[in-house]
């Protein structure tokens, strides 16, 4: 069966039918990385439009303390009377510059040297193995907290601390499938018409690698994410003023008992919700991507 | 493994940027007092090989110690002049145009400049930063706290605070596996059902919630609004038990006393469900995959053949099967646990090792901290030597 030919207009329908079709072609899959591509769409757009969406600024006292959510201050305002709304929203330039920029960090450092260490083999993949995966089998955000204790507060700091408790992820994917691919026929066909070992890295191994950097590089945004909002949450984040959501959530504890339920329940929302979304997005990409894996 | 591990903290705590003496003194102090710290603590020897000389004995009498590498620096007094034969600590070597000089630790405390001459140097390459911590570590010596008490050593803590820890740790695990197990089971056993559905898509959320979050939810409903259980600390005023074993609630139960056990218990609850729901949805997922396998296979077939009661092969023949892995899973999951203790103790003011980690953190108590990530590591090591052991147990077909 074939598509009925259709003019191309950008818009709607065109996104229906492109939509309708991926769904019957991948199934449930395709629904689930949908919905962790619209969160994440969303995500992005608030973190870029902040300044236009939040209706006052995160930093000033725009009313009394402790007011509860109503239609001025949707979300209620904090102990010093900042919007909530407004907090969360900027928070999300936070979490997300920490997570997607330490993500970055890791993959740049994890991938290269999972290629190598699968690649050459011998004694240096034994070593650089071990190392990984004394690291891996380590609880991550304690290795993270020990890190930001000693580097201090700050952005690149909280991100280099996140950053490298990741590495290992990286590497121990990238090590396995280069191990696989190395076996192919075609890569031992490159080999044999004299290909040097730089241009089968480059041409024939690395982009098998890349569907599954993908796919980890979204779980891995998701982990970081909940990671940062820990680290935040137990005060070893950005500095205070600057809104963040596991903060602004340690900052409401106190008035727990107080029923003052608003300072706790958006920050801690938001972080699940954008958690969930790069995770949905990486389980999803990872059944479409590498369908082998499809559970039978 | 463990010494792997060891290393990899050490690297990151001494290598990483930022002078942990630096971080734990206010910003201005002086800097004789950084040297002198920076000495006490031994961080002021080469990180890993030391080639440059440990100690320095003295060869000629009548040596003089400067307080810089230079002729023109002034002269430190000695209490008792040095005299040949005697060993004086090496800590730093310099070279200008005067020549080499030796920077010196008298048995005495005195820190100062010499020239070269006059000394025999003795080498020993494991006199370094690294080797003192994996020695220290070896004789289980985890270092002395600087602050709140100075010289407190930091074992006694790590004593006290563990078994608080280890008693979440048990509760939140248990909590995982029967959730997770029975959840798991269910799902599979009611494949493409709502049920099912609803148990997978729980599983997904759960490990995006921040468990500090779920925390905070559950004592917002059950703590503040329900008023059923307490939301902070672990036992009730004066309640506590003389300690024994330091988990509270074992105390309770040895000392007989049931007001403890009761209020224990009660404070036990929420901070357990919070870690055991956190980590429930890898049980979950676990379980259903193992089981889906499970049940396919001939001897359920067999089973049900013969007319057993559904329920019974499911829940007995199979699910016995389908727990192998997820007691591997628990060894792996346990790594997890303590990440996710750090964060609930500190939702629950929780006296446990991540408290006390996170307070020290506060505090900048450089040696606290660095001994706490190294018992934490320890910890999970040792867990997934127990863990491997039990599995060799029960599945028979593994021989090491």
């Amino acid at each position: 069966m074939t598509d009925r030919p259709r003019t191309i207009i950008p818009g709607i329908g065109n996104l229906v039918g492109w939509f309708a079709r991926g769904a019957r072609w991948y199934g449930a899959e395709w629904y689930i990385t949908s919905a962790g591509g619209v969160i994440l769409f969303i995500i992005i757009a608030v973190t870029l439009l902040a300044p236009y969406i939040a209706p006052y600024d995160p930093l000033k006292f725009v009313a009394d303390p402790f007011v509860a959510p109503n239609p001025q201050h949707l979300m209620g305002t904090d102990k010093l009377g900042r919007d909530i709304f407004s907090r969360v929203i900027f928070g999300a330039r936070t979490i997300m510059v920490v997570a997607i920029f330490s993500a970055v960090l890791s993959s740049l450092v994890g991938v290269p040297i999972g290629l190598l260490s699968g690649f050459s083999g011998g004694k240096m993949d034994r070593a650089l193995s071990l190392v990984m995966d004394s690291i891996y089998s380590f609880p991550g955000l304690i290795l993270a907290i020990a890190m930001a204790a000693m580097l201090g507060p700050g952005i690149v700091n909280i991100s280099i601390a996140i950053a490298v408790i990741y590495i290992p992820t990286y590497f121990r994917m990238v090590r396995g499938q280069v191990l696989s691919v190395k076996e192919e026929l075609y890569v031992g066909a490159a080999a044999s018409l004299g290909a040097s070992a730089v241009t089968i890295l480059r041409s024939y191994v690395f982009p098998n690698v890349i569907p599954s950097v993908v796919v980890v590089f979204s779980l891995n945004i998701s982990d970081a994410i909940l990671t940062e909002a820990g680290l935040s949450f137990i005060g070893l984040g950005v500095p205070p003023p600057t809104p963040d959501w596991g903060f602004d959530l340690n900052a409401g504890r106190p008035y727990l008992p107080g029923g003052r339920w608003w300072l706790i329940t958006f920050p801690g929302i938001m972080i699940a919700v954008v958690a969930l979304g790069f995770s949905l997005l990486g389980e999803g990409l990872n059944e479409i991507l590498n369908p082998r894996l499809r559970e039978a | 493994m463990i010494l792997i591990l060891a290393t990899v903290v050490f690297i990151i705590m001494r290598i990483m940027p930022g002078d942990p003496v630096r971080v734990m003194l206010r910003p201005g102090a002086p800097q004789e007092y950084v040297d002198e710290i920076r000495h006490t603590l031994g961080l002021d020897k080469p990180l890993f090989i030391n080639l440059r000389g440990s100690s320095a004995v003295v060869a000629l009498p009548g040596l003089i110690l400067r307080d810089g590498p230079s002729q023109d620096e002034p002269e430190i007094p000695l209490d008792s002049p040095l005299s040949e034969g005697d060993v004086l600590q090496l800590t730093d070597r310099s070279t200008n145009e005067e020549g080499e000089w030796l920077r010196l630790y008298t048995p005495d405390g005195v820190d100062g400049w010499a020239p070269i001459e006059g000394f025999s140097i003795r080498i020993n390459p494991l006199d370094s930063q690294y080797f003192d911590y994996i020695f220290a570590l070896a004789r289980l010596d985890f270092g002395e706290s600087i602050t709140p008490v100075t010289g407190r050593p930091v074992i006694t803590d790590l004593k006290a605070k563990f078994p608080k820890t280890l008693e979440l740790s048990i509760a939140g695990m248990a909590i995982a596996i029967v959730v997770g197990v029975f959840a798991g089971a269910f799902s599979a056993h009611k494949r493409s059902s709502p049920a099912d559905y609803a148990i997978r898509l729980y599983g997904i959320v759960i490990y995006a919630v921040p468990v500090f979050w779920l925390g905070l939810m559950l004592q917002l409903i059950f703590g503040i609004y329900l008023g059923w259980l307490p939301v902070q600390g672990m036992i009730g005023t004066g309640l506590l038990p003389e300690p024994v074993t330091g988990m509270i609630i074992v105390d309770s139960i040895l000392r007989g006393q049931a007001a403890s056990l009761i209020s224990a218990i009660k404070h036990l609850t929420l901070p357990a469900i919070t870690l055991g729901l956190y980590i429930s949805g890898v049980f979950i997922r676990l379980t259903r995959a193992n089981m889906l396998q499970v049940l396919r296979q001939d001897f359920i077939t067999a089973a049900r053949a013969r007319g057993i009661k559904e329920r019974v092969v499911v829940y007995q023949h199979a699910l016995k099967n389908a727990f192998i892995p997820v007691l591997t899973m628990m060894g792996l999951q346990f790594a997890v646990l303590l990440a996710g203790a750090v964060l609930t103790e500190t939702t629950f003011n929780w006296e446990g090792m991540g408290r006390f980690l996170v307070r020290r953190i506060g505090l900048r108590d450089y040696p606290s901290i660095q001994s706490t990530v190294v018992f934490f590591a320890l910890l999970v090591t040792a867990v997934s030597l127990i863990v491997d052991i039990v599995y060799a147990r029960l599945d028979p077909r593994i021989r090491y």
